[in-house]
């Protein structure tokens, strides 16, 4: 392999490195724009919906978000409502490690690593009137109150009326007549 | 002549209907116009409402379209506007104004594409175009406009009209019939007072009254019309009370005129029998007159011829004075009823004995009887009553005479053969004396029994036509008669007689024992022996006569005097005169003012007036002056002789 093969077999690499360097950005950048477009939207649908009044909650002025296994989605939440507030409410983002954690929260966002214990996650939620939305296939049939995916690359939600009903939740109609439902 | 105008040809029931019509479609058409725009502003301010409110709707269901960017959804969404047909077009703008998605009605799809046109055409055809922002937590998510046509106003505005319509003809329907009801308010009342004003134009009975029904302006006209009813009336009253007046007046005018032509009439008959009987009177006159001064100047010249014998002369005297009396009389009877018919005739009344006035008057007449003829075949006849009593009346007894004389006199005249009864009776109360004469002459015709009384008036018969007389001396005697108030009638039957009665009322019945003492007659001269008589007489042959008459007696003493002045003289110087015949009218001096100066001086002689002025102011005149009677020319001897007797110292 010749000097100018290697520097061409470089120069290849550096700009296939380039090039992946350059696609991967692109990847996190239109990540970043779906996570940002998906608070927005978590927000808007906070907007149609009316939370369960619970016994023992407490009567903080914070309105709390919980992320499940999805650091950078809580990056994303925590920049996007570090000065939006939600229903007036200014926004505390929290990670959670469990479905124990979920009490504490007002809204609820799991991944798709929440699949095992998904059950769990929609009782507590259900039992604690925390609503508890993802964007992972079949989690709407689960329980899981709503859940975003992707229709013709645009972002869309479904919601399992059933599932947010028997939570204590009230929806608004102009927010059902928009969205999937889910049985 | 005015034109009448148009509307006044028509009744006030047709001009109330009328005007009642005019106002109520008037005014229904008014507030049914106002209601009909009112209605459209109303629909279509309903429809932009509405539109309004769909838009607001719209907006809020395209808010999670616009917040989670379904522009799908937001098409569905604007898809439903298609269950609101008045929505013809619906459009959602994002922010920047982009069209988002629309919606549009069948009708525009098809004929309208450009979404300019579609606005170009909205606003020709006053489409409602509603604008809505869609907001979501104050953040304009987006715009959504909705177009809608007013097809639907101009759809309900149809039938609003034809409502309308159909209320505006009810209405006017019900404004004819309640006109005709409520015309009859207004007119009824001008419909009875016209109908009150032409009976009282028919009948004039202004006593109709209206009645008033109402306190309003009819009221008020009821009250004057009956006012000027009663203005009328009383009008009428007075006009009708001075119309009666008038038409009695105008009968009374005429039953006057009638009189009155009656009366002109009948003394134009009276004129004309006047005019004849004073024909007849003065061809009677002239008769009457001429007869005895023929005989006086026929006589009067045989007296003069020598070859007259005395036998013949002491005929012609005789005759002559005959003849003389004859005019004497008929003087007298035209100075009677002269001075009666002039109211001049002096009556004095006095105590009258009846029985020597009855003898008085029988022995003239039976002196005239024969005087007129000797050898006459009447008889007369004096009855008296058989009681002895003397009845006394108050009444003057020459004119009683002269009455009684007059009727005698009468007929002798119309009785030819036969007799004449004179009689007088006390009535059976005695309060009144009857005389009667009755005679068996010619009688009278019932028709001419009332003509006899009336002067210058002679039965006009052939009979009668050769009896001589002027007609006065009834009516004297009647005339005479009632002065004396009494009474003369006649009962009469041709070819068989006449009874004259004469009534007076009696004063008084003396008993037979009171024997009426009678004045012994005298009618000799003697009485003038040594007397001395001036006799004042400025004309010769008067002065002549009396002084014949007065020489018969060879022992008096005449004077003459010529003039009232030489009276005065001859009674001053000779105080013892016995008596003066003075003469009235005298040259130098009248017999008033020689009297009065005499009797100033030698109140005690008697003077005694000689006059041709047979007048009562004459008489009074001469007493006034002095004289103590009168006597009137032409001067009868008895007469001369009797006062001289009477009045001589």
């Amino acid at each position: 392999m010749g000097r100018k093969q290697y520097k061409y077999a470089e120069m290849k690499m550096f700009l296939t490195t380039i090039f992946l360097l350059f696609i991967s950005h692109l990847q996190a950048i239109a990540q970043y724009n779906e996570d940002v477009i998906k608070a927005a939207y978590i927000e808007r649908i906070t907007r149609f919906v009316e939370w369960p009044v619970r016994n023992n909650s407490s009567s903080s002025d914070l309105f709390v978000i919980g992320v499940y296994d999805e650091d950078d989605f809580y990056s994303t939440l925590t920049d996007v409502f570090k000065e939006k507030p939600i229903k007036e409410h200014k926004v505390k983002i929290i990670l959670i490690k469990g479905p124990e954690e979920i009490n504490g929260c007002n809204l609820c966002y799991i991944s798709a690593k929440a699949k095992p214990m998904i059950r769990k996650f929609v009782n507590l939620a259900n039992s604690s009137g925390v609503l508890l939305m993802s964007e992972t296939t079949n989690f709407s049939k689960e329980g899981v109150h709503i859940n975003f995916y992707i229709e013709d690359e645009k972002l869309k939600f479904e919601i399992n009326e059933q599932s947010i009903v028997s939570a204590g939740f009230k929806v608004s109609y102009l927010l059902m007549q928009n969205t999937r439902k889910v049985q | 002549m005015s034109k009448i105008k148009f509307y006044n040809r028509f009744s006030i029931s047709q001009k109330i209907i009328s005007i009642i019509l005019a106002v109520t479609i008037v005014s229904v058409v008014s507030v049914l116009i106002v209601e009909i725009f009112d209605n459209i502003e109303t629909s279509r301010n309903e429809l932009k409402n509405n539109i309004t409110l769909d838009a607001k709707l719209t907006a809020d269901y395209l808010v999670p379209t616009f917040l989670f960017d379904d522009q799908a959804g937001a098409k569905e969404i604007l898809q439903k506007l298609v269950n609101i047909p008045t929505i013809v077009y619906g459009a959602a703008y994002d922010p920047s104004g982009s069209l988002y998605a629309e919606y549009r009605s069948v009708t525009y799809t098809d004929s309208i594409k450009s979404i300019q046109k579609i606005l170009k055409s909205a606003e020709n055809e006053k489409m409602i175009l509603i604008r809505d922002s869609v907001r979501s937590k104050g953040e304009v998510l987006g715009a959504v406009l909705l177009i809608a046509s007013t097809d639907i106003i101009r759809e309900k505005t149809k039938q609003h009209i034809n409502t309308v319509l159909i209320i505006l003809v009810i209405s006017i329907l019900f404004a004819i019939l309640l006109a005709f009801w409520l015309q009859r308010i207004i007119s009824g009342p001008i419909l009875r007072l016209a109908a009150v004003t032409r009976k009282i134009q028919d009948t004039l009975d202004y006593s109709v009254r209206v009645k008033k029904e109402a306190h309003d302006e009819t009221g008020i006209l009821y009250d004057g019309f009956n006012d000027m009813l009663q203005s009328i009336q009383a009008s009428k009253k007075e006009r009708d009370l001075a119309e009666k007046k008038l038409q009695e007046e105008r009968e009374l005018l005429e039953i006057r005129v009638l009189e009155r032509t009656k009366e002109l009439n009948t003394a134009k008959e009276k004129a004309e029998e006047s005019d004849k009987l004073k024909s007849s009177f003065l061809a009677n006159m002239s008769h009457e007159i001429r007869t005895p001064l023929n005989a006086i100047l026929g006589f009067s010249t045989l007296i003069q011829d020598p070859t007259t014998t005395p036998a013949e002369l002491e005929e012609y005297y005789r005759m002559m004075e005959t003849s003389g009396n004859d005019l004497m009389n008929l003087i007298d009877d035209i100075l009677d009823i002269s001075r009666i018919e002039a109211n001049q005739i002096k009556i004095n009344l006095q105590d009258t004995h009846i029985i020597r006035l009855a003898e008085e008057v029988f022995s003239t007449f039976k002196q005239s009887l024969y005087s007129e003829n000797p050898d006459i075949l009447v008889t007369p006849v004096f009855i008296v009553p058989p009681e002895k009593e003397d009845y006394i009346l108050y009444t003057d007894p020459l004119r009683l005479k002269q009455i009684l004389l007059n009727i005698l006199n009468n007929a002798i005249k119309f009785t030819p053969a036969g007799s004449i009864e004179f009689c007088y009776f006390p009535n059976e109360t005695k309060t009144r004396m009857v005389f009667y004469i009755k005679d068996t002459g010619i009688g009278i015709a019932k028709n001419q029994q009332e003509k006899i009384f009336e002067r210058f008036t002679k039965v006009a018969d052939i009979k009668t036509k050769h009896f001589r007389g002027t007609g006065l001396g009834l009516s004297i005697a009647l005339k005479l008669a009632q002065l004396l108030n009494g009474e003369i009638t006649v009962e009469s039957e041709l070819n068989v007689g006449s009874v004259f009665y004469l009534s007076f009322p009696l004063a008084k019945v003396l008993s037979p024992v009171a024997e009426v003492e009678k004045k012994p007659k005298d009618e000799s001269l003697a009485f003038l022996s040594g007397k001395i008589i001036l006799i004042v007489e400025d004309v010769e042959y008067n002065y002549r006569y009396l002084e014949i008459i007065l020489r018969r007696n060879q022992d008096v003493k005449i004077l003459w005097a010529k003039n009232g002045l030489e009276a005065i003289e001859l009674c001053r110087k000779n105080s013892d005169i016995s008596i003066v015949l003075m003469d009235i009218q005298l040259p130098e001096m009248n017999g008033y003012d020689a009297t009065r100066i005499i009797k100033s001086e030698n109140k005690n002689i008697p003077v005694i007036a000689q006059t041709a002025y047979a007048t009562h102011s004459d008489f009074e005149a001469a007493i006034d002056a002095g004289c103590v009677d009168i006597l009137v020319k032409p001067i009868n001897k008895k007469e001369l002789l009797k006062k001289i007797a009477e009045r001589m110292l």
